[in-house]
This record gives structure tokens, sequence and C-alpha cells, in this order.
């Protein structure tokens, strides 16, 4: 069931009206089975997998929280944190892993041998990932290190655990939540609240028209460039690229806004996993405000160990730390060397940044504000745009074919096949970077959304409505993080 | 008003939350359909484009001979040698990248106006192959909603909830505001030029012929679209319109024959319906250049395949 | 050496570090009042103060840190 679907609608009316009509104390039980229900409506068997993940992590926080000698909660913890990698990396990494086993039998052999025939990985099954399992098993890992660290208290109900790591406004794409920061939500009485209801319309309102206007409409022409980028010139294929940073970020922005509405009107706060990452003045800057939930979630349980672990290395200890991170990020995307390019790439420009800071400083203080926001600005996006070349390839070699014709292509004119088409991409940028520029800079000065009259307020949402109806696409597009 | 107006500024429980959707509701039903009127109007304005051949072939013509078909009926068929020689009208409504859906749903409004002689429906390989951007595109009979209660039941098929979208008056010309747009313009009349519904396709293929193993070429039937085709057929024999199903020419050495065309001549044969099939015509497979490429022909070839079948049509039934 | 002296040479350093002569530090100050104070800037802070207090930290001490007030406590019971 995906956000933009009717079904979907329909089914959150129900649950919502439901939600509404029973006493508070109850409520958390018709979230519990209504987000058994959603993540059972593509495959049910996956919810075997999900439950496992929720005793295991259940059972041994209590056990961490209760054990009196130190080794004995260690055991624990490296059990469930064991089970929890261990179930992710199977689940969506197993594939890879023997793929990579067999092509590399397979070159030995050539190289060796000169032995042609292909062995292939007939034996082992195709494992398809389960829904959401890195955000379940990313979400129940940071819970047991709260509680190894003596950050956060072991949930008792088994319920509002359950509630918590399934909760289904969350489930697909995120964020990564805190138990620390969802538990007591579930717990607090939740009287009806008409301020939470509006704004969580409004949230899914906004997001709706990102995904449908914005996101949906630029795959169009992403997809037709991108995925034929021989036939196509270094002007076509850059317009192409940069789209793609604005649908990627339309995408996955938008479901996270509808997510946030969604989990507004049940009364619940989720944490906000973007700022206006596209008007970041540096890469550094761009990791602080996009994908909040994953990037801190990685700072406080990966990042942060690591270097402090090996501070005594100095400055590289920060370089290490980096380039660790942002692989191990970039695989938790997928498992494909494109990922590992894709983090490689991040540890790479943010060591880069690290170590000339002050210079870049000082450079600051010379030159006009404006001048510094516009070029830091578009250094970010198209750096960011390079390494989603390879975040969106197939393979690394798709993305060396698309750079190397960026690069050297000597065909001119932009690929307009239906002009239609680029004028709504175009239209959906320009919409999209008018908001986030006032958001940004001018929101002092007015607001429609906000705005204190009621014409002006519910008006603008009437437009985002028609506009939503005149330029939406709604022939089926998914969104881009679903499949993590 | 002030009174309501003041109502709706105070935040109070369940009510005030219902009074205000219900206002907001009201609003945005006011602005869709004064929004999604303008629209309407605009689009049965344009005097060229796409949209505008797609409504002169529903509303519009009333042409003796009518060629249906995909973009091998539309960059095929020359009306004007079917003029010339059989001494009737002539338009083509075919319809580059559309669907069996498109065509019947045309059919089923030509029908309703008046009865054409003779109807020529072009038959493709995998015409009836299962596919959901087949249901997608039916999206340009969407203005034809409101009007064509008889096309209805086909494009409710696009999607479950078809019907309830199409409440909203802006959502028939959902992605078309600009084409809508150009297709209002003068210049637009330039674009994209037209001989009463052909489109001349001018390059030359220069390569050789290559092979295709249908017979390794399987795929899933839509059903709907078999049963459309064989409406299609009851229609035009109902109607009393002669009906011929063609399958043009390709640039393909043929290995077994496609699934959909395999279907669509047991059908055709069925109702006694003339087949006829240029894709083994020497003709056409020895010489690459009347083709645009594999599956069109270019202009040269659509001299040489509109009077072949033009031959055809007057040697089986010596009518005209 | 007392905490508020100690608080004193944590400014010092955050100044040092941070790059930025307008911090002012606090017991309840925490990373979200300081800008500039993320998880990169962290580390070199933790090296910094080790440095300068001549001691070191183990892993538990760092990340139980929740502000100035503790981190303080936590240098004032080493040098103590």
């Amino acid at each position: 069931m995906i956000f933009t679907s009717i079904v979907f609608a329909l089914f959150f009316l129900i649950v919502a009206i439901l939600y509404y009509s029973l006493p508070c104390k109850h409520r958390w039980i018709l979230l519990l089975v209504s987000s058994i229900f959603f993540y059972m409506y593509s495959i049910p068997a996956y919810i075997l997998v999900a439950s496992f993940i929720i005793l295991i992590t259940f059972y041994a926080a209590i056990k961490i929280e209760k054990a009196k000698v130190s080794e004995k909660a260690m055991q624990f913890y490296i059990a469930a944190i064991t089970a929890n990698v261990g179930i992710l990396v199977f689940c969506k990494y197993s594939n890879f892993f023997s793929s990579s086993v067999f092509d590399s039998i397979n070159f030995a052999r050539q190289k060796l041998f000169h032995n042609t025939e292909i062995w292939n990985n007939t034996l082992l099954i195709k494992v398809v990932a389960p829904l959401g399992i890195s955000y379940i098993t990313f979400q129940a890992i940071g819970y047991l290190i709260e509680i190894k660290r003596g950050n956060h208290y072991a949930e008792k109900n088994l319920g509002h655990f359950s509630t918590f790591l399934l909760f289904f406004p969350k489930i697909i794409a995120g964020p990564v939540e805190r138990a620390h920061h969802f538990l007591p939500q579930l717990q607090q009485i939740k009287k009806f609240d008409f301020d939470k209801i509006i704004i969580g319309l409004q949230q899914i309102l906004w997001g709706l028209f990102k995904k449908l206007v914005i996101a949906d409409r630029l795959s169009i022409y992403v997809s037709a460039v991108l995925g034929n980028a021989e036939n196509h010139s270094a002007i076509s294929l850059i317009a192409a690229v940069i789209f793609y940073v604005f649908q990627m970020y339309a995408d996955f922005s938008g479901y996270t806004d509808m997510a946030l509405g969604f989990a507004k009107i049940l009364g619940f706060d989720l944490m906000q996993n973007f700022n206006r990452p596209l008007l970041s003045k540096s890469v550094t800057e761009f990791w602080r405000k996009w994908h909040i939930s994953l990037s801190t979630w990685f700072a406080d349980y990966f990042y942060t160990p690591l270097a402090i672990a090996k501070r005594d290395w100095g400055n590289w200890s920060i370089v290490y730390a980096f380039f660790t991170t942002f692989i191990v990020l970039g695989f938790w995307h997928g498992a494909n060397w494109t990922f590992l390019i894709f983090g490689t790439l991040q540890g790479l420009i943010l060591t880069i940044e690290f170590f000339t800071r002050k210079i870049r400083k000082n450079i600051r203080k010379k030159v006009p504000m404006f001048l510094n926001n516009m070029a830091g600005i578009t250094f970010t996006i198209g750096y960011f745009a390079l390494s989603l070349i390879f975040f969106r390839a197939n393979s690394v070699s798709d993305a060396l074919i698309i750079i190397k014709k960026i690069f050297t292509s000597r065909e001119s004119g932009i690929y307009i096949e239906n002009p239609s088409i680029m004028l709504f991409c175009i239209f959906g940028i320009l919409f999209l970077s008018i908001v986030e520029c006032k958001k940004e800079y001018f929101n002092h000065l007015f607001t429609f959304s906000n705005n204190k009259y009621w014409l002006i307020r519910n008006g603008y949402y009437c437009l985002l409505l028609m506009i939503i109806l005149i330029a939406g696409v709604f022939d089926g597009g998914e969104f881009i993080y679903f499949q993590f | 008003m002030i009174e309501v107006y003041k109502k709706l500024s105070i935040k109070k429980g369940y009510q005030y939350l219902l009074l205000k959707i219900a206002a907001f509701l009201l609003l945005a039903f006011i602005t869709d359909f004064i929004s999604g009127s303008i629209l309407r109007s605009f689009y049965f304005k344009q005097t060229s484009g796409w949209e505008y051949r797609t409504k002169y072939s529903i509303d519009g013509t009333r042409a003796d001979v009518l060629i249906f078909g995909a973009s091998r009926a539309q960059q095929q068929y020359n009306p004007l040698y079917f003029e010339e020689r059989l001494h009737q009208s002539c338009y083509n409504v075919g319809r580059d990248g559309e669907p069996f859906f498109y065509y019947y749903a045309v059919l089923k409004a030509v029908l309703k106006r008046y009865t054409p002689k003779i109807i020529i429906l072009d038959i493709e390989n995998g015409v009836f192959k299962e596919s959901q951007d087949s249901y997608d595109r039916m999206s340009i009979l969407l203005p034809f909603y409101k009007s064509h209660p008889e096309m209805r039941s086909i494009i409710e098929l696009r999607s479950p909830f078809e019907k309830l979208k199409l409440q909203s008056q802006i959502y028939p010309f959902n992605s078309m505001l600009f084409k809508i747009a150009i297709g209002n313009t003068e210049m637009n009349k330039k674009r994209n030029q037209d001989i009463k519904g052909y489109v001349e396709l001018r390059r030359v293929l220069d390569e050789p012929i290559r092979t295709v193993d249908f017979l390794k070429n399987k795929y899933a039937i839509d059903s709907n679209k078999v049963n459309f085709y064989r409406s299609f057929i009851k229609d035009c024999k109902q109607a009393n319109v002669k009906l011929y199903i063609v399958c043009s020419p390709y640039f393909i050495h043929a290995v077994g024959t496609d699934i959909s065309m395999t279907i669509a001549k047991e059908i055709a044969g069925e109702n006694n319906i003339d087949f006829v099939d240029f894709a083994k015509d020497e003709i056409f497979l020895n010489n690459s250049k009347l083709f645009d490429d594999t599956v069109h022909i270019n202009v040269a070839g659509s001299k040489i395949f509109s009077n072949k079948l033009i031959d055809t049509m007057i040697l089986k039934n010596k009518i005209f | 050496m007392d905490r508020s002296e100690i608080i004193h040479q944590l400014t010092n350093i955050f100044i040092d570090i941070i790059d930025n002569g307008d911090i002012s530090l606090y017991n309840e100050t925490t990373a979200n009042d300081v800008d500039g104070w993320d998880s990169l800037t962290h580390i070199q802070l933790v090296v910094a103060i080790e440095k300068h207090f001549k001691l070191r930290f183990n892993s538990k001490e760092i990340q139980g840190w929740k502000n100035i007030g503790e981190l303080a406590d936590s240098i004032a019971g080493r040098i103590a």
C-alpha cells in the first residue's frame, strides 16, 4: 500500500475514525493491529521476520537492563545486535555476496585455467528483503545501544514496543525513529488535537504535491535519458542528472512529509528528516540536513564511537570515521558496488571539506554573502548530482558510461522529445526552489500556509490541490526509498 | 456569512474539524469546477495538434473509409490513395502508441454518430499483450468521459478508482495544460502536420533484415483486449460496416507467428472477416529502403502498401 | 581547580576548536546551544580537552555527557 494510493487513503480514514472513537488507553492496540495489517498487505509471511526481530530485541533489552553483571549484559547485547545485523545482511546482501563470490570464481577460472564455463548461483535461494527491514533493524539496534549505554529504560510492554517498530506511517521508508522519542508519545494520553490534525493534513498535501507533481514528473525525463545514456548528448545527461537530484529530494522528502502528516493526525510527532538540504553551502552541511534520522543514527552509533576509539590518530581518526561511516551508509542503501562508490565519494568530499574548513572560512569573509551562498549551493548540488550517478546506476560500468559521455560527448542540443514534460519539470523545480528559498530566507516576511486569513490559507491549499490534479503524475509512480 | 466565518476561526472538537474540512472541500470543489471548465473549453477549442486529431476522430470525421490502429496505422496508410481509388472520403484515426482500448472507444463514438462504409483495422504483433502501460495510455480519452457515455465502461478500466477521480473537472486534463495552450496557437498548425490523420515518415532504413523468433517470444495475453477485439468485429458487423483486418509490412524475418497475430487471425476467421497479411510480402522483405525502421514503412513504402491493400480490397469484394 | 575555572578553560578550548569568539558555556549548555558544535567538532573537542587537562576519558564517559556541566564534572573527578 503506497501512500499516494486511494486504497491507503481509505485504510487511513478508517484507522483514524476508529482511533478517535476508541478510549485513549486502547488506541495503541488499534495502531498495532493496523500496522500489522499494513505490513502483511504485500507479503504476509514477512511478518514472521519482523516478529523475530521484535521479540529478540524486546527480551534482550530487558535482560540487558536487569543484568547485575556487565559481562552478562554484554552477552545479551551482542546476541541481539548480531541477530539484527545478521537478518539485515542475509535479507539484503546474501544475493550480492553469493553473486560476487561466483563472479570472482568465474573470473579466476577464466584467467588461470582459461575455462569459460560460467558457474551460476543456482543453489542458493534468491532472497527478497522484507518491507522496511533496514528501518526496523536500525531502530532496534539504536534502541539496544541506548539501553546498553544506560540512556533509556527497557520497554516492558511488548505491544508498545511492537507498535514502535511497526508503526505504519514510518515503516516503508522511515524516519529512523528513536525509542526515547516515540515510546513516551505512545504512553501519553492523546486527546483530539485539532491543530495537530490540520498541520498533519497540510504536511500530507505538501508531500503529495512534491511526490506527484515534481518527483514523478522529473522521473519521466530522468529515466528516458539516463536509461539510454549512450544515445544522449552531454547537456541532456547533465540536465537529467540535475533533475535526478530534485527528483530524489522531492520523492523522499515528499514521502517523509506524508509519513509525518499521517503520524501527526494520529497525534504523534516523528523526527524531522529534511531541513532544506538543497540550500546547503557545503556537503558537510548537506549531510546534516538530508535524511537527518539516518545520518544522526550513523553519527551517534557509528561515526562518533569510531572516531573516539581512534582519536589518538588525530585528524586521521576523523578521516577514518568519515570513510568507514559513509561506505557503510552507502552499502546500507543496497547490495551493489555503486552504493559503495556513492558512499566513498561522500567520505572523500567530507574529508576535503574538513581539511580546508579554515581556508574556506577565510575566503567567505572576503566574498559577498550572496556569491558565497550561490557558489556553495551550486557546488553541493553538483557534487551530490555526480555521486547520484553511481547511486542510480545498475552497475559501475553504466555509471562510468554516463560520466564519460558528459565529459567527452560532442553532440549538441538537449533532448526534448515532449516539450510538455520539460515544461512541467522546469515548473516543478522552480516551484520547489521558490518555496524552499522563501522558507529559508524570507519566512518572517509572509506566509500563505499559515496565514491568519482563512481564505488566503485555504486558497493556497486549493491551489496546491489544483496543481496536483493538473500536473501530478497518476500513472503509478513509486517511492525511491521504498526499496530500502 | 460573517457568523459562519467567525465560527470557522474557532478551534474546537470534532464538529469544527468537520466544518472546516467541509468548507475547504467546498472551496476546492468551486476551484476545481471553474478551472476544469476553463481547461475543457480550451481543450475543445484547439484547431491543431494531437488532441485536436483525437477530438476530430471521435466527434468530427464523417469519412466513408476509416483506418484504425496504432502508429503502424497512423504512419503507414495514406488516405489520399484510398480516396483517389475507392472514390470515397477517407480519414486515418490511427494513433501512435495507443492500445486496443483506444481503437474500440473511438469506434463506439463513431458508430454512435454515423455509419462508415469501410473500416480498416491494423493489427500489430503484441497487440493483445498484457501491459499496465496500455491502461495508463487511455488518459487521452479522459476529456471525452463526460460527453461520451458509450466510452465510459472502457475508460473506467484504467484504474479501480477511475470513476471517483473523474468526479474532478480538472482531472481529465491532467498533464495536458501545456499541450492545450500550444494547441490553441497558430504556430502549432505548422508542427506535426498530417494528411487526413496520416503522418509521413521520411527516414530510409539501410540495414540488413534481422530474424525474430516468435516461438520463443511468449507473453501474457490481456483478455480485456481480446474481448474488445471481438466486440469491435461484432459492432462493425451489426452496423453493416465492411471490415478489413490488416497486418501491415514488417522488415523482419519471422520464425513462427506472434501469439497476438495468431489469435487475431483465428477470431477474424471465426467471424468471416477478411484478414490481409503483408508480414511476408516479398516486395517489402527484400527492400529496407521502403522502411523508416523495422516496424514502420516510410512515405515510399506507404505508397506501395496503400495501393497494394486497395488492390486486394477491390479484388476480394469486386464492389468498387 | 574549581568548576568555574574548568568551564572557563573549556570555553577557551571551544573558541579555539570551533573558531568562534562568541561562545559562552554554562552548566546547562548542550551541543544544540553552540553553533558549530556537532559530531565532527565533538571529536576534536574531546582530543583537545584530553590534551589540555592531561587525562583520558573512556568511551562510556564521553557518550554519557549530556551538557557542559556533566563534562566539567568528569574533568573535576579526574583531576581532583
